[in-house]
């Protein structure tokens, strides 16, 4: 039932969007795609789309491979440090880098700037892969007279390769799917070209239209990945638990590594951070009150937190049931995580618009259906954190419990949940980063008078006034660090489950 | 072992599963009885698990019946639900719950009163792990991990115990010491134990009983000594333990063959005179010796230390192989002479009829 429901959230935007892009009829639709407009709209966005991924791919990497398998000094510390980029929102650090150097915008800062932000996800599941590869398959190649970098090309990367083409296509829906960054380096991309059609008001059928076609972009990146990925062939011999791996000395590469390290970290987090510090301090940001500060805080912790409860509270049963009654629908489900990733904020808000003037009249523009555009958006991360951590309570663990004189609903209660707890616990985290950051579902849908401070520095900043920026934006990074620094801690630090 | 009046703790009775068109089990009868240990052997795939798992009520069979205590749990018309069978499990791996410690863990199936904590020490004293009340599971060794899966499936006393393939995931040296350890345990707590394996030396050394697990069927159920001596077909010899297959004549209460005129435990079932199969075990063949010898040439030796084993060619085509004590191994090429200690089993040639 709740899985229903679910599916119902998660599609009824999309049915509503397609209904407004045809109300004009299908020629229409054909004639909107056929324009010289629209086709350099698409070249734009997968330009910027493949030199972020390689970008991305090549700093994540890297970046796994020398906190994982080196022995980088400090790297335990680095290795948190690097995931940090995800609490920095991809229009803030734009607007850092614009306001600094404004040539910086179009192409080239909006590749910068989303290559910063968006590594991590290609760094994470990459140094996750690289960690339970075992080790003496490594030693076997050398012994068998393979040198240490052929190992590395021929045997390493080919084990993380399926990790790495993952991370590689959520750095892809990622960059289809951003707003922020796009929109503050001025590049014409689809969210921006989709947002200004919604806002200039008189053609909402085009705005619908290219928002299914960004849709359907996503979801061909989706399958292609699918195709690439292949299957990781994992076999081991025997029930021995890998041994952890004797890390690379680097010796004179050392300093090249730190400064790798440096820069990365310097680019996608020191920067924003100074750019931030120095609008508080250097402009005294005086025309902004504490309490218009402490307002849009307390709106956004609000929001974040409703949302959180709200899809934490859908995500726990659909999770359950997509490990434990795995039928026809189970690829589906796996896939779907990537498929609603597929789906821009920016999409979501305006089908949401239309959701609201049609049928949901009494919450247009009111907090219910701002956080319904939350949990669209971030449902799929959720049921993915949750049924990994379902995953490890095994069905024979279950049947023991039974054995031992539980109720399939005191099974639930006394070993389910409890193992679950801390995958539920990340999934809220998650959804309350990426709730906090949100920028464009907010920007449409947020209810009159209400200001987060996502708005609030989207307003200030797109009028150049940084120093009313400020603030809001060291709120924003701030609170975002805190979760942030939760997941990463909860993601590498991931002990084996028990057997 | 048994009297007449001992009320069976389990009894299976013409029971059959399918997934899909493969019958895994295909009319099992069981019973075993309160107090003792019963191995079910069979190769692995062979549907002992499925057996386990109906008998634990985390399957439904498909027709025939399971009672435990004289009550029945599982049958056409009813299914009690695994909590309220009173069967301990303890699986392959353990299946420790990850989340609570050892006394949590042990504690799991004990209702929260004054005797919990008493009994969660005594069954962990029983499986010879004092002290480790505090511990994780992540914090033992598998043997350790395996020992406080069995006093979890212990505290509520529960009438029947099974275990699925307890000692197969520990390594060699580890076995034999857990093993002793938990027959140790099931002995002190006086429970039924049911367990499934496809090692034969655990089967015959842990069990009262040895039920053999064959295409779906129980081949032969029987005390390990009976079953190992006197097989109920030429598979199950050959399953059970090492056995020298060869060509006979039947001759009334004996049978020749290339290792002379040998004695028949039992010629009942065997036609007068025939062609047959006859089993001899590996150390029922002496050498050197004296009486009804034949000879043969040693081709190659395999020395374990304790004994070695000997392959012999007698010369007619047919090659045997003989368990001798360390430091009479004859070297390879030797010519020796050889007999057979005591009475051997035969069995129709199906591959004649």
């Amino acid at each position: 039932m709740p899985a229903v429901l679910a599916a119902v959230i998660a599609l009824a935007p999309i049915w509503y969007l397609i209904d407004r892009a045809v109300s004009r009829g299908l020629i229409e639709v054909v004639d909107e795609l056929w324009r010289r407009r629209t086709l350099d709209l698409v070249l734009r966005s997968l330009a910027l789309c493949a030199a972020v991924t390689a970008i991305t791919a090549v700093i994540g990497v890297t970046a796994a491979w020398l906190v994982v398998r080196s022995d980088l000094p400090g790297r335990a510390a680095l290795r948190i440090l690097l995931a940090l980029p995800l609490a920095i929102p991809s229009y803030l650090a734009a607007f850092a880098w614009v306001s600094w150097r404004p040539q910086l915008a179009g192409f080239g800062g909006a590749v910068l700037v989303l290559s910063l932000v968006s590594y991590p996800f290609v760094y994470l599941p990459a140094a996750a892969a690289l960690r339970h590869i075992d080790p003496a398959q490594e030693e076997v190649a050398r012994s068998l007279g393979r040198g240490r970098i052929h190992t590395a090309v021929g045997l390493t990367f080919r084990q993380i390769k399926p990790a790495v083409t993952a991370g590689s296509l959520l750095v892809a829906l990622y960059v289809l799917s951003d707003f922020g960054a796009v929109a503050a380096m001025r590049y014409e991309s689809f969210t921006w070209v989709i947002y200004g059609a919604y806002r200039a008001g008189f053609n909402p059928s085009r705005a619908a239209i290219l928002a299914l076609t960004l849709v359907l972009i996503a979801l061909v990146l989706v399958v292609a990945e699918g195709r690439v990925r292949g299957r990781a062939d994992t076999a081991r011999v025997g029930s021995g638990t890998a041994r952890a791996a004797t890390p690379v000395r680097l010796g004179r590469a050392t300093p090249v590594a730190y400064l790798f390290v440096a820069v990365v970290l310097g680019a996608g987090v020191g920067f924003p951070i100074y750019r931030v510090v120095h609008w508080v301090t250097a402009y005294q940001s005086t025309s902004v009150g504490l309490d218009s500060v402490a307002a849009a805080l307390f709106e956004t912790l609000r929001l974040s937190i409703l949302a959180s409860v709200a899809v934490v509270l859908l995500a726990v049963p659909v999770g359950v049931l997509a490990v434990r009654y795995r039928g026809r629908t189970s690829a589906a489900i796996e896939r779907s995580t990537f498929v609603a990733h597929a789906l821009p904020g920016i999409v979501v808000a305006i089908a949401l618009v239309f959701v609201g003037v049609r049928i949901l009249r009494p919450f247009y523009l009111e907090t219910p259906l701002l956080v319904l555009g939350y949990v669209v958006l971030c449902l799929p991360l959720a049921v993915a954190a949750v049924r990994t951590s379902v995953e490890l309570s095994s069905v024979r663990v279950e049947e023991v419990a039974r054995s031992l004189g539980c109720t399939p609903r005191a099974v639930a209660w006394r070993v389910t949940t409890p193992l679950a707890l801390p995958g539920i616990a990340v999934g809220a985290a998650l959804v309350f980063l990426t709730t906090m950051k949100e920028l464009p579902i907010t920007l449409v849908l947020h209810p009159t008078g209400v200001e987060t401070l996502a708005t609030r520095l989207w307003a200030a900043t797109s009028v150049s006034d940084y120093a009313a920026a400020g603030p809001y934006a060291l709120a924003l990074v701030i609170f975002g660090a805190i979760p942030t620094a939760l997941l990463t801690g909860a993601v590498t630090s991931r002990s084996e489950p028990a057997r | 072992m048994a009297g007449e009046r001992v009320k069976p703790a389990l009894e299976v009775c013409g029971l059959t599963k399918s997934f899909g068109t493969h019958w895994v089990l295909d009319g099992i009868d069981l019973v075993v009885l309160r107090g003792s240990v019963t191995a079910i052997l069979g190769p692995s795939g062979g549907g002992k698990t499925t057996l386990l798992r109906i008998i634990a009520g985390f399957e439904v069979p498909d027709a025939g019946t399971v009672m435990i205590d004289g009550s029945t749990v599982a049958s056409p018309s009813e299914n009690v639900p695994p909590e309220r069978r009173r069967v301990g499990v303890v699986p392959q791996e353990g299946a420790l719950f990850p989340h609570l410690d050892v006394a949590g863990n042990v504690g799991f199936g004990l209702p929260r009163n004054s005797e919990r904590n008493d009994r969660i020490d005594h069954v962990l004293d029983l499986v010879g792990l004092p002290g480790v009340r505090r511990m994780r599971p992540h914090q033992l060794s598998g043997g350790q991990q395996h020992r406080v899966a069995l006093a979890r499936a212990l505290a509520p006393r529960p009438s029947i115990v099974v275990l699925d393939e307890p000692f197969a995931s520990l390594d060699a040296g580890l076995r034999a010491q857990v093993r002793d350890e938990v027959l140790a345990a099931l002995e002190g707590a006086n429970t039924t134990a049911l367990i499934v394996t496809h090692d034969q030396q655990e089967a015959l050394s842990v069990a009262d009983q040895v039920a053999v697990l064959l295409d779906g069927r129980i081949a032969q159920c029987a005390d390990p000594v009976t079953l190992y001596e006197a097989p109920a077909s030429l598979d199950l010899a050959t399953f059970v333990g090492e056995a020298i297959v060869l060509d006979g004549e039947v001759e009334g209460e004996t049978v020749r063959c290339g290792l002379g005129i040998l004695d028949l435990r039992d010629s009942s079932g065997l036609p007068g005179a025939g062609r047959v199969r006859v089993v001899v075990r590996p150390e029922q063949i002496e050498i050197p010796s004296a009486g009804r010898a034949v000879a043969g040439t040693v081709l190659s030796r395999v020395f374990y230390g304790h004994d070695g084993l000997v392959r012999i060619d007698l010369g007619d085509g047919s090659i045997v192989t003989a368990r001798v004590q360390a430091g009479r191994l004859p070297e390879p090429g030797a010519t020796v002479a050889l007999c057979v200690r005591g009475p051997v089993s035969a069995f129709v040639d199906s591959r004649s009829s």
